[in-house]
């Protein structure tokens, strides 16, 4: 397995049907943008279904708001909307070796959320994880794994077979942030792979099975 | 034979809805199960659903809901619930309950795009903007939707819910949402509101309470009360309080951290008293004033700084101890279960806090009384670490001279609760001092009260001079 680690400044994740005056941000990514993650690395559509195991954890040093003036399509007319934030973002991606080679010269840009969260790719590092209780977070969990934070139905993967392109898979899942605190770690703790590098338990989504 | 039909039907069964994670379906479900009096959304017969939408549409059509409520705060413009003021002559309940039930045989096309709440059906071919689901777009800046076109594609069951949620909602000055997981929680969450609208006939004003979070702690305190302690380890909490109408939208989204789920579930349990004082403690000292001839005004609109430091994950263990009256407002066991399970000390750490404590009271309590007074006052004003350290030097001092046998702790035991604490924000040296006087307050409350508070003022100034020349 390989740790892919990505960084930016910036980065945002909307709720999926939030989108008027306010934009809140997710405090994870949903899965559907690590999608658009892996797509632009490999150049080409990605359907996490079709992965044997991705997996994945962000960390941001927190958050913030910002106006926004948007350019209504195809007519002349503006708005103002206020869009929140992650700034100083890490996201760790879990993904077969064969993953290596498209992150060591990925396709496209790298986005972590909107066209201005742009990333970089910092490390690519070959690991071992092993099995054990850990505390889970900066990822989202399915939601029969009993472990509390927020529930929200979230896409998993678009086919991008037709414009405009579709959701192909939606799920409910537990959105777990990165755990700070020794509580939080308790709170989110189960039987996880865990990396000692991060001191975090590592969720390998397998959607195909 | 009818075993086998009976496993067939199940086999073949797809219940019209489900639960989907989306606060507002969510909450239409919650609605659709409270009026008919279910729990789970397999239950539901197709009479309950008519039901149920017979008696929301006999309300809609009303002008309170259509005008002052739908219109003005949820789904602005709406055709479907006929809250567009120029479908006002038009409005009656026959015909929104004929456009709510229409929704639910629409046809799907499976060329449409699977619903992106629910993904289970088709979404709708109509256009969804935020005039018919909360704050989900407009058609004028389709920006966000996929590829700037069509509106969001959610199904006409999700939709049909989202037309249920004003029932079950609570309308402060937003309208608010409790989404909770087990979602039989969100049923407990909610069921006061559909209680208010079979009453009332008029949207749940939650009591009149201003704030989401204070309502929200006066509910988790009642719920709590009900529950066993086991129910709520895996519980989720999240408000959504938000506004939609045509001057503006925006939403709070508002995350209840699971240990202070179970906390205040424990307080309201085992320490309701307490937890008051603690509460109590923390309203803004001018809203309270002005309040003040209106007691029960407070809670409900007034800001408090415990409720904020919960939801914000910072400590309220200050909160815990009243210094003004020398008190400890808890149990310990509640301090104990808030250390470990909130803040995340652990046991064996409050443990020996404790025993520090316990050992100082042993020392204090032999001084006379305005040398005792005295000497908590100095634990109370430490600010700064070296002033702390100097009040575990002259408590020393005084077992000697007191001819009281051992030391108060070794050095390793010092050196301990001096620095081990120090890198955590909630677990701080501050933390332990906080704790300390908790332990005191609880065991010399009374003498403390009786020793004379200008004679410990006196006294220190002088051996605070005497130690300075040192």
């Amino acid at each position: 397995m390989i740790r892919v680690e990505l960084k930016a400044w910036t980065a945002s994740f909307r709720f999926p049907t939030f989108q008027s005056g306010y934009q809140p941000t997710l405090p994870v990514p949903p899965p559907s943008t690590i999608q658009g993650i892996l797509s632009a690395a490999k150049g080409e559509p990605v359907y996490l279904s079709e992965l044997p195991y991705v997996g994945y954890v962000f960390k941001s040093d927190g958050r913030g708001v910002d106006l926004e003036k948007i350019y209504a399509l195809g007519k002349v007319e503006t708005d103002i909307i206020k869009r929140e934030f992650h700034y100083n973002v890490e996201l760790y991606l879990y993904l077969p070796d064969c993953w290596e080679e498209h992150f060591r010269r990925p396709h496209y840009q790298l986005l972590l959320g909107r066209s201005s969260d742009v990333a970089t790719v910092e490390e690519i590092k070959r690991i071992q994880l092993d099995e054990k209780e850990a505390p889970l977070g900066g990822t989202v969990a399915p939601i029969n794994l009993g472990l509390p934070g927020m529930v929200h139905s979230l896409i998993v993967e678009y086919d991008y077979s037709s414009v405009p392109r579709r959701a192909k898979l939606v799920k409910p899942f537990i959105v777990l942030p990165f755990p700070r605190t020794g509580a939080e770690k308790r709170r989110q703790t189960t039987k996880a792979l865990y990396d000692p590098e991060l001191d975090i338990g590592v969720y390998l989504h397998r959607w195909g099975e | 034979m009818k075993e086998i039909e009976k496993v067939k039907r199940s086999e073949e069964y797809s219940p019209p809805f489900v639960w989907t994670g989306h606060p507002f379906t969510d909450a239409g479900l919650v609605a659709l199960l409270l009026l008919s009096g279910k729990g789970k959304p397999e239950e539901l017969t197709e009479k309950d659903v008519e039901n149920a939408v017979e008696f929301a549409s006999k309300l809609y059509a009303r002008k309170e809901w259509s005008s002052g409520y739908i219109h003005a705060m949820m789904l602005p413009n709406s055709g479907i619930l006929m809250a567009n003021p120029s479908m006002s002559k038009k409005r009656t309940p026959e015909e929104i309950k004929k456009n709510l039930l229409a929704l639910l045989s629409e046809e799907e096309d499976p060329n449409a795009p699977v619903c992106e709440i629910c993904g289970r059906k088709h979404s709708r071919q109509k256009p969804v903007y935020r005039s018919d689901f909360p704050l989900v777009g407009t058609g004028g800046v389709p920006n966000y939707f996929p590829s700037g076109r069509d509106g969001a594609n959610i199904c006409s069951h999700c939709l049909f819910l989202a037309q249920m949620m004003p029932l079950a909602a609570y309308r402060l000055s937003r309208v608010l949402i409790i989404h909770a997981y087990p979602y039989e929680l969100m049923l407990e969450f909610h069921r006061e509101a559909i209680n208010d609208v079979k009453k009332s006939e008029l949207a749940s004003v939650a009591r009149d309470f201003k704030r989401p979070e204070n309502f929200l702690f006066k509910k988790l305190g009642e719920i709590g009360r009900k529950l066993e302690a086991g129910k709520l380890s895996g519980a989720s909490i999240t408000l959504y309080y938000f506004v939609n109408n045509n001057q503006g939208q925006e939403i709070d989204v508002i995350y209840i951290p699971n240990p202070i789920l179970r906390f205040v579930a424990l307080a309201s349990q085992h320490d309701s008293a307490g937890w008051a004082r603690i509460v109590s403690m923390g309203w803004n000292r001018g809203c309270a004033k002005r309040l003040a001839k209106k007691q029960e005004e407070i809670e409900k609109s007034c800001e408090n700084d415990v409720y904020h430091r919960l939801l914000d994950g910072e400590s309220v263990l200050h909160y815990f101890i009243d210094p003004q009256s020398r008190r400890a407002n808890s149990s310990w066991r509640l301090l104990s279960f808030y250390c470990s399970e909130v803040l995340g000390l652990d046991e064996n750490a409050l443990e020996f806090v404790k025993r520090v404590a316990d050992r100082i009271v042993e020392t204090v309590e032999k001084l006379p009384d305005n040398k005792l007074s005295r000497r908590i006052r100095e634990l109370e004003r430490a600010e700064k670490l070296y002033q702390f350290e100097g009040f575990f030097i002259r408590i020393e001092k005084d077992r000697q001279e007191l001819g009281i046998p051992g030391a108060l702790m070794g050095f390793d035991d010092f050196a301990r609760i001096l620095t081990s604490y120090g890198e955590d924000l909630n677990v701080s040296w501050k933390t332990v001092k906080n704790l300390l006087l908790f332990r005191i307050y609880e065991k010399l409350h009374d003498r403390l009260m009786e020793a004379s508070p200008e004679g410990a003022e006196e006294e220190e100034v002088e051996e605070e001079f005497e130690e300075g020349e040192e």
